[in-house]
C-alpha cells in the first residue's frame, strides 16, 4: 500500500493505484486530501480526488472511504460523491495531534495521514491564588486560582494538595465535583474545602479533625505538570504559604467598613474592610450608589489581601453623596455571610431586603 | 424438525409484537410542549430521563436544562449492556485521544430500557457535548440535535458578558410533573435545589430550597447534595439526597415549595474518607434498597424498609447508625449507576484501562 504523510503540508508524492475496475477516464491521479472549508483549519472535508467515472468509491463512498484516529476506527461524519471527488465530512471538528487515517478502498489501495498540529501557545502559569493574605483562617471555606490560560478538567484535585509544616498533605481536603467549579473560560478554578471539615458538631470533622490547625503553617501546591487546555503542563509550580489563626465566626457587618473618598474626580474610592472578604463576591456584590440609589457602573478590583476594595467608576465622579451596599449572598473567606455564619443554624429570617447599607461618603466640596 | 419449526414461528410472532410496539410510539403533554428545533447545547453534565422518552440534559455553561423528545418511546424489553474499552470507543468516534473523552452521565430511558450518555469531547471550556445512545448490541450513536422538539429551561438570569459566576449541576431527577436540579455556584456557597413544573413554561427556575438535615445535634447549613434520587414512601414520593459528608437524607418532595428552608430527615450515616457519586432506588423480593456508588468503598446497598421507622440520627455516632447496609466490594470504581429494567443496573467503571459499561443484576 503506497502511503501518503502529511501534517498540513501535503506531499504531493505520485501514488501507485491499482484499480480493478474500468479503465481510468482521466490521466489524473487519485490522490487523498484534507480540504479545509475556510481559513480554519480544522473544519473541511477529507477528498479522494481524481477517481475513475464508474469507481466503488464514488458510488459508496461510505463503504470506501474510511477515516479513523489512534483511539480506533469509525470516525463519526458524513459521505457524499460528486464528479470524480468522493469525500468524508467528520462530525466535529478536527482535534489537534490526533493522527488521521484516511484509506481508500474499492481496489484504489491509498492511505493518508493527516493530523493538526498542537497550536504553538506561550507556557501557561498561575497568574494568582486567593485568599493573598498571608494568614487565614481555620475555617476557610474557598480558594481561587487564576491561571493565563484555559486549562484542563478533570485534573484540579490532583494537581493541588494542601502540605503542613512538618510535610503532612492534607487527606481529601476538598469538596470534590464530578464538575470542577471553573468560570466559563476555563482559567479561574474555586476549590472549597470540604464543608463536613469546617462545620462544627458534624462527622468528617470530629473524626478526622479540621484540614486546617491553628498556629499553624500550610502551602498551598500547584503541581507544575498540570496541563493546560492545549496538553501543555505549566511553566512552573505554584505555592502560596499561609498561616492558620483561629477560627472567623463573625457576621459580616458593612458597618465596619472605613471608604477612603476620591481626591478628584478621576481617582477611585477605596474601602477597607476589617477582615478579608472573599474576592470575587466582594468584586461582584459590592455596590457604590449615588444619593438617588442608582448603582454606579465600573471596575471593582480587591487589594490589601481581599481587605481592600478598590472601584474605579466609568464615568467622573459627579460631587455628592455615594453609598455603599453589599447583596446577603457576599461571604468572607470562610463563608461567612451578613445575614448568618457558615455553620450555624441560627440564621435570621430570611427578609424581603436582598442588600443591607454600609456607609457613605461624600466626594467634592459640600 | 417440529420443534425448530415452531421455534420459529414464536420467534417470528415475538418479532412481530416488537415491531407493532415500535410503531406505537406514545406522545402525551409532555412531548406536545416541545417545539422542534436545533438544541445548541453550550456543554452536558448530568441527564435523567422523563416520561414519554422525553430527556432531560443539564447544559451547566448555558445555566440551563433541555428536555429533548428523543421519539425512543417505544417499549422494549430490557437486555445487558457491556462495553469493554468505552473510552476507547467514544475517542475513536468523536476524534480525539482517550484522555480527552469524559463521560459526563449515563441515563437508562425507562420506556425504551435504552441507554444513554453524556459526553464530552474535550477537557476545558472549548470541549464539545455529545448525547449518545447504545444500541442492543453496543453501538454507540450520536443523537442528533440539530431538529429535534425541546424546550429550554433556564437556571438563573444568563451571566453578563465576561461574567465569571458559573453552576455546576449536580444532579437531575424527575418526580411527576416536577424536575428537581441540585446546584453549586463557583462563588457564593449557595447549594441550591431547583424545583422546575414539567412541562417547561419558559420561565426562570425558582429560587431554590435549602435543605438543612440533622447530623448530631447539629443542623447543617445548605450543604451540597452531592447526588439524590427519588423513593416512595407510604404513597408518598421523597428526595433521597446523598451529602458529601456521606448521610444519607430524605426529604418529603411535598415539602420542597419554592424559596423554603426544608428540614430533611438524616436516615443513614455511611461513614468518612468517602464520597458519595450515584444513587439509584430498586425493589428486590418486595423489599426496597438503595445502590449507591462512592468513591473509596465499592458499591454500598442501604435497605430501606424501615427507613419510615428508623430514628433520624441526631446524635454522635460511633461511624455508621441508621439505615443498614452492606458493601459490595467487587463492584470498584464505579462512577454512575443507572436502572436498567427491574432487575439490572447499568454502570460506568473506571479501571486501569478506561472506562467501560457494564450491567449488573440488582443485588
Amino acid at each position: 500500500m503506497a502511503r501518503l504523510s502529511a501534517n498540513t503540508v501535503r506531499i504531493g508524492i505520485p501514488v501507485l493505484a491499482i484499480f480493478l475496475g474500468a479503465a481510468p477516464a482521466r490521466s489524473q491521479s487519485p490522490s487523498l486530501a484534507w480540504k479545509p472549508d475556510g481559513s480554519d483549519p480544522s473544519v473541511g472535508r477529507f477528498e479522494a480526488r481524481g477517481l475513475p467515472e464508474g469507481s466503488p468509491p464514488l458510488a459508496q463512498p461510505g463503504r470506501f472511504l474510511t477515516v479513523g484516529v489512534e483511539a480506533g476506527p469509525g470516525l463519526l461524519g458524513t459521505w457524499g460523491s460528486e464528479g470524480n471527488t468522493a469525500w468524508f465530512r467528520p462530525r466535529f471538528p478536527l482535534a489537534p495531534g490526533v493522527r488521521h487515517t484516511v484509506r481508500l478502498g474499492g481496489g484504489l489501495s491509498i492511505e493518508l495521514v493527516h493530523s493538526l498540529p498542537v497550536p504553538e501557545t506561550p507556557a501557561t502559569v498561575v497568574v494568582s491564588s486567593h485568599p493573598s493574605s498571608r494568614e487565614i483562617p481555620e475555617n476557610i471555606l474557598r480558594f481561587y486560582l487564576v491561571f493565563s490560560a484555559p486549562m484542563r478538567t478533570g485534573e484540579a484535585y490532583k494537581r493541588v494538595t494542601l502540605v503542613r509544616d512538618d510535610g503532612h498533605i492534607a487527606e481529601l481536603p476538598f469538596l470534590e465535583l464530578d464538575e470542577e467549579l471553573w468560570d466559563p473560560t476555563g482559567t479561574r478554578l474555586t476549590l472549597l474545602i470540604d464543608p463536613g471539615r469546617i462545620k462544627r458538631g458534624v462527622k468528617p470533622l470530629v473524626d478526622i479533625g479540621p484540614v486546617f490547625e491553628s498556629g499553624r503553617r500550610y502551602t498551598l501546591k500547584v503541581d507544575a505538570a498540570w496541563p493546560d487546555a492545549n496538553g501543555k503542563p505549566l511553566s512552573k509550580a505554584h505555592q502560596r504559604e499561609y498561616q492558620v489563626v483561629p477560627p472567623v465566626r463573625r457576621r459580616i457587618d458593612p458597618g465596619d467598613w472605613v471608604p477612603s473618598p476620591p481626591m478628584s474626580a478621576a481617582q477611585p474610592v477605596e474601602i477597607r474592610f476589617p477582615r478579608p472578604l472573599d474576592k470575587a463576591l466582594a468584586e461582584r456584590l459590592i455596590r457604590v450608589s449615588d444619593d438617588e440609589n442608582r448603582p454606579l457602573a465600573g471596575k471593582a478590583e480587591m487589594l490589601a489581601g481581599e481587605t481592600v476594595l478598590r472601584f474605579t467608576p466609568r464615568a467622573p465622579w459627579q460631587p455628592g453623596r455615594y453609598h455603599l451596599a453589599a447583596e446577603l449572598a457576599l461571604e468572607d473567606p470562610a463563608g461567612n455571610r451578613q445575614d448568618r455564619l457558615f455553620d450555624s443554624p441560627e440564621d435570621e429570617e430570611p427578609g424581603p431586603a436582598k442588600t443591607r447599607c454600609g456607609p457613605s461618603f461624600r466626594v467634592g466640596s459640600r | 424438525m417440529l420443534r425448530d419449526w415452531l421455534r420459529n414461528m414464536m420467534f417470528a410472532g415475538a418479532l412481530a409484537g416488537a415491531v407493532s410496539m415500535a410503531g406505537a410510539l406514545r406522545a402525551g403533554p409532555l412531548t406536545d410542549s416541545l417545539k422542534s428545533g436545533e438544541v445548541k447545547l453550550q456543554s452536558t453534565g448530568p441527564i435523567t430521563f422523563g416520561p414519554e422518552g422525553v430527556l432531560f440534559v443539564g447544559d451547566p455553561k448555558a445555566a440551563a436544562v433541555y428536555a429533548i423528545g428523543t421519539g425512543d418511546a417505544a417499549a422494549s424489553k430490557a437486555a445487558p449492556v457491556n462495553i469493554e474499552n468505552l473510552g476507547g470507543k467514544l475517542a475513536a468516534l468523536l476524534g480525539t485521544k482517550e484522555a480527552d473523552v469524559q463521560v459526563n452521565d449515563i441515563a437508562v430511558n425507562p420506556e425504551s430500557n435504552k441507554v444513554y450518555l453524556s459526553v464530552s469531547r474535550g477537557k476545558g471550556p472549548g470541549a464539545i457535548p455529545v448525547i449518545l445512545s447504545v444500541g442492543t448490541g453496543g453501538e454507540l450513536k450520536e443523537v442528533a440535535l440539530a431538529s429535534v422538539p425541546h424546550a429550554k429551561a433556564e437556571l438563573s438570569k444568563p451571566v453578563a458578558e465576561g461574567a465569571k459566576r458559573m453552576e455546576a449541576i449536580t444532579g437531575l431527577k424527575v418526580v411527576k410533573d416536577k424536575l428537581f436540579v441540585a446546584g453549586l455556584s463557583n462563588e457564593e456557597f449557595a447549594s441550591t435545589l431547583r424545583k422546575i413544573a414539567l412541562p417547561f413554561d419558559g420561565k426562570t427556575a425558582s429560587a431554590g430550597i435549602q435543605i438543612y438535615h440533622g447530623a448530631h445535634g447539629k443542623y447543617e447549613t445548605a450543604a451540597p447534595v452531592r447526588t439524590f434520587t427519588t423513593v416512595e414512601i407510604n404513597g408518598k414520593e421523597e428526595i433521597l439526597a446523598a451529602y458529601t459528608c456521606t448521610p444519607l437524607v430524605r426529604i418529603p418532595v411535598s415539602e420542597l415549595q419554592d424559596g423554603a428552608k426544608v428540614k430533611g430527615k438524616t436516615v443513614a450515616e455511611l461513614g468518612n474518607r468517602n464520597r458519595p457519586l450515584d444513587i439509584l432506588v430498586y425493589s428486590k423480593e418486595g423489599k426496597p434498597f438503595a445502590l449507591m456508588a462512592n468513591s473509596a468503598r465499592g458499591v454500598m446497598k442501604v435497605g430501606l424498609d424501615n427507613i419510615e421507622s428508623v430514628d433520624a440520627i441526631s446524635a454522635r455516632v460511633a461511624d455508621t447508625a441508621g439505615l443498614k447496609y452492606e458493601t459490595l466490594k467487587q463492584h470498584v470504581g464505579v462512577e454512575h449507576l443507572a436502572k436498567l429494567g427491574d432487575a439490572h443496573a447499568v454502570m460506568l467503571v473506571r479501571g486501569t484501562a478506561g472506562v467501560s459499561l457494564k450491567t449488573i443484576e440488582l443485588p
